[in-house]
């Protein structure tokens, strides 16, 4: 039988820390794809953003953002999730589960994205995200880009493609 | 070769433009259900709704929590004859997105949760949860468009996850 959910690739960041997170020559062979990711940063940026195809133009998106008792809406081109940071408790990572159907056809691509970073402290805030790539070109290359400074070690990514048949 | 666990049940792609999309004569063989739908509908600002069973009475409810880039908020509505609304998707050039987690869908000895994440990058994304106070098991849903239609080329997936 078919294998309809299946790991593309993976990545653990190593000591030193990563710059980014690139998943190139994604094959378009699946029907969608699903990016878990669990990512902390090496300073204070608390969020990443997303690149396709190593090209960060055409992206568009509207968010819920919620923390301790607060909840508000906004937009962020290439948004992708939150990332905790360096100053979060220690040995927390945020997670982010990342969708994109149809991706290798011929429409625009959309995304839906949840993420949490959870870690008893002052602040925990999470995100919904929906996301746009306005082009209309299959995806074979996907950034996680953080909003400063590095990945930290420990931080992973695993892109699974999925098949509708 | 391992189990395979996550399986794809019916894939539908839209020829035409229509209404509703329904899965019937779902197995009872899974543990969870997960649906996935892509689609783009012929008129801007049409709401989403989710009915299983064909089930049309008052005997859902869901709480929800919305957001559309400047605003956000959260509602409930009891003895509603769906899942969702309050969804509204935007221009029909660009794919929505609408994903349904059905755990336990066939135990005949509880009510039914489904939970929900609708997104629309041109207008507004929510997550819902719901209720069908029913004690079935799931044998169909039906996705489905307040007014309007969903366009030809939109996909709707349903898979199942067995837990062993």
């Amino acid at each position: 039988m078919a294998t309809t959910f299946t790991k593309i690739a993976d990545y653990t960041v190593g000591s030193g820390g990563a710059s980014d997170i690139t998943f190139t020559t994604i094959p378009s062979t699946y029907t969608d794809l699903v990016l878990k990711v669990s990512l902390r940063s090496t300073l204070g940026g608390d969020y990443f953003l997303f690149s396709f195809n190593n090209t960060s133009a055409n992206f568009s998106s509207r968010y819920i953002y919620y923390e301790n008792t607060s909840v508000s809406s906004a937009t962020l081109a290439r948004y992708g999730g939150r990332i905790n940071t360096t100053y979060s408790t220690a040995s927390t990572f945020a997670n982010t589960e990342i969708y994109i159907p149809n991706y290798a056809g011929s429409t625009n691509k959309s995304y839906s994205s949840d993420s949490v970073s959870e870690e008893n402290g002052a602040a925990a805030p999470g995100s919904l995200i929906a996301g746009l790539w306005s082009d209309t070109s299959a995806i074979n290359q996907i950034s996680l880009i953080p909003s400063s400074a590095n990945f930290a070690q420990y931080s992973t990514a695993t892109l699974y493609g999925v098949k509708n048949a | 070769m391992p189990t395979s666990t996550y399986e794809p049940i019916e894939a539908k792609t839209l020829g035409s433009a229509t209404s509703s999309v329904t899965f019937s004569t779902i197995p009872n063989t899974y543990t969870d259900l997960v649906l996935v739908a892509n689609y783009t509908t012929t008129s801007a600002n049409v709401d989403v709704r989710f009915q299983v069973n064909g089930d049309t009475g008052a005997n859902y409810s869901y709480t929800y929590v919305l957001g559309n880039g400047s605003a956000a908020g959260s509602g409930r509505l009891a003895n509603s004859a769906y899942i969702g609304g309050y969804f509204s998707v935007g221009t029909s050039t660009n794919g929505n997105i609408s994903i349904y987690n059905l755990m336990n869908y066939a135990n005949t000895t509880t009510f039914k949760t489904v939970l929900q994440r609708m997104s629309s990058a041109e207008k507004e994304l929510t997550a819902n949860v719901g209720l069908w106070r029913s004690t079935s098991a799931i044998s169909s849903a039906t996705i489905y468009t307040s007014s309007s239609t969903f366009t030809a080329g939109s996909t709707f997936t349903l898979y199942g996850i067995k837990a062993a």
